[in-house]
């Protein structure tokens, strides 16, 4: 146990230090191995591990749904998407607000970049909310939380990453998102609409549309939303696996790309020279953890944690506030993809050991990961909205993200209060 | 050679072209053939034969020929809470010392994949299907991370000669 520990602290000096994470995984994983079982099977498991998950058909689901989410971002439907949002909830109380969070969510579900999502919008959305006054903590708060819906909302790139690196059963994963998912969107609309209601002055109604408007609306946006079903009602009716799905998504977002005319053949092989870029640089980190969660299984930490998890009599509840906790400190000086991969293979495990469903610790967490990438000093979200506003300051929009951070969290307390939220829709599909 | 920058002036952007369009080419054989597949399955109930081996391999290519650009570019995902600190003899200490860990990371993943290679050129370790070599890939996949890791050793070269000391940049 105290050997993990140290690698533990290693990783983190390393990491802290400046190191990349997945070489300071990667190193210390195998120098810690050797040191529990020698050099030689360090070196051949290192070998192992990466020849294996590179050559992975079930991997091969990550670069698609990555491509998908370049196409759809290079396809340019950001601003019809917050158009249409616009239409439908412009008119209420913080009404802009209200529409880039519903517009945030949609992009980002399909471009599963949370990140992604944040720039786009604030280059959309930010403008006509200052236009109608709108206080920069409100607008900022919205465009920077608004995003993190992706990372709950399938087709998740966050969630993909965990499914693989836990073999859990990224359809079932997918499914489970469904109420949370809901759940969340309605808690940030609730956000905006609680900022409104304290202080109208934050955010004005913006001009109420007609019926037959807010219909010409939805036809900017009706193949995006088309792909959405199609993509996501062909996984949950199981005409599709999760890996096919990603193909669909990614040849559907392509056919929108050309059919808007903004895919000429440079853009196209743009797309895929990013996506190689990320697929390899989320793997290089996937090789690191897997390496590490070897050496962390073989010291026995993690036998030794859940002995001593039900030794000390905690109870499941005490568990996850425990990891909750750990969540917020990791997420506060990480960023969500490291913690994500740090943390899973280990956890899953003991969450497990101690009798909770996988596919409900998934969910939780990647909420949890939300969360990290909107606090404070390091929330990734927060920082694309500054580089792209240098006149706001920084504290302004972690002061609007705050909102945001109560729903997430409030969603948290409400799928550790009644699982069912999570687990119900697995039984329905 | 006496200054590796010298030789990245030329050679460097040339490399980076062609292996950026090289890595485009799986991924655009990944996506199409599960495309293929999915319609060959349920409309012509004919799936492609081996294109689960092929997207094995295509899935390792697409990794490795992108992770020398990714190193180049200093893509690599880092925690970076001192991306503010100034300039100075420190700063570049540090940098230098992160960037020779990241070079010595590299070489042992180049040197355990030479070493796979080995194993499986003299097995003749092959797919079930179609009978691909596995051989081949291998030796491949550690002559791509033998690039990245030449590329970070430049890159430790430039910021011990404080040429370059921008540290790792979050995607």
């Amino acid at each position: 146990m105290t050997t993990a520990l140290f690698g533990f602290a290693a990783v983190f000096v390393l990491a802290f230090m400046g190191v990349p994470l997945a070489f300071a995984l990667l190193l210390c994983g195998a120098a810690g191995y050797a040191y529990l079982r020698g050099l030689e099977p360090a070196l051949f498991m290192l070998g192992q591990i990466v020849m294996d998950s590179s050559t992975n058909y079930g991997m091969s689901v990550l670069p698609m749904f990555i491509l998908m989410g370049y196409f759809v971002h290079r396809a340019d439907i950001s601003g019809e998407l917050f158009d249409a949002a616009y239409a439908w909830l412009g008119h209420l109380k913080g009404g802009l607000a209200h529409a880039t969070v519903a517009a945030c969510g949609l992009f980002a579900a399909i471009s599963g970049s949370s990140i992604a999502t944040a720039a786009t919008m604030t280059k959309v959305a930010m403008p006509p909310m200052r236009r109608l006054g709108y206080h920069d903590r409100l607008s900022t708060g919205a465009v920077a939380s608004g995003g993190v819906l992706g990372v709950l909302i399938p087709p998740s790139v966050p969630l993909v990453i965990f499914g693989l690196i836990t073999e859990t059963d990224i359809r079932k994963l997918f499914i489970a998102t469904i109420i949370p998912g809901i759940l969340l969107m309605l808690l940030f609309l609730g956000a905006v609409w609680l900022t409104v209601a304290m202080n109208p002055a934050l955010g004005p109604r913006g001009e109420r549309q007609p019926f037959r408007q807010r219909i010409v609306a939805l036809k900017g946006v009706w193949s995006t939303l088309l792909l959405f079903v199609v993509v996501m009602g062909g996984l949950y009716g199981g005409v599709f696996t999760a890996t096919e799905c990603a193909g669909i998504g990614a040849s559907g977002a392509l056919f929108i790309g050309l059919a808007r005319r903004k895919m000429p053949l440079v853009t196209l092989i743009e797309c895929l020279k990013e996506t190689a870029s990320t697929t390899a640089m989320i793997f290089i980190i996937v090789f690191g953890a897997l390496v590490f969660a070897n050496f962390v299984t073989l010291s026995g930490l993690t036998a030794e944690l859940v002995e001593f998890i039900r030794g000390s009599g905690f109870s499941v509840l005490g568990v996850l506030l425990t990891m909750v906790v750990i969540y917020l400190v990791l997420g506060a000086v990480m960023e969500g993809m490291s913690v994500l991969l740090l943390t899973a293979p280990i956890f899953t495990v003991v969450a497990v050991e101690m009798g909770i469903n996988p596919i409900w610790f998934g969910v939780f967490v990647v909420v949890m990961i939300e969360v990290g990438m909107l606090t404070p000093p390091v929330g990734m979200n927060v920082f694309t909205v500054k580089s792209l506003l240098p006149d706001v300051k920084l504290w302004t929009i972690y002061r609007g993200v705050a909102p945001f951070i109560v729903g997430n969290l409030i969603l948290v307390g409400l799928i550790i209060a009644w699982p069912q939220l999570v687990l119900a829709p697995l039984r329905w599909f | 050679m006496s200054d590796p920058s010298l030789v990245s002036r030329s050679t460097v952007p040339l490399l980076e072209r062609v292996l950026g369009l090289i890595s485009a080419l799986p991924v655009a054989l990944i996506v199409a053939l599960t495309f293929v597949d999915v319609f060959g399955r349920y409309v012509f109930s004919s799936p492609v034969r081996g294109s689960v081996e092929i997207i094995e391999v295509a899935m390792a290519l697409v990794i490795f020929t992108a992770l020398p650009l990714v190193t180049r570019h200093r893509q690599h995902v880092s925690v970076g809470l001192f991306d503010g600190q100034r300039q100075g003899l420190l700063r570049r200490l540090r940098v230098t010392l992160c960037d020779a860990i990241s070079s010595l990371a590299l070489a042992v993943l180049t040197w355990r994949l030479l070493v796979q290679a080995l194993d499986d050129r003299a097995s003749g370790a092959a797919s079930v299907v179609l009978g691909l070599p596995q051989a081949p890939l291998a030796f491949a996949l550690a002559a791509l991370a033998a690039i990245a890791t030449v590329l970070m050793l430049m890159l430790t070269w430039r910021s011990a000669t404080a040429h370059d000391t921008h540290t790792g940049v979050n995607p």
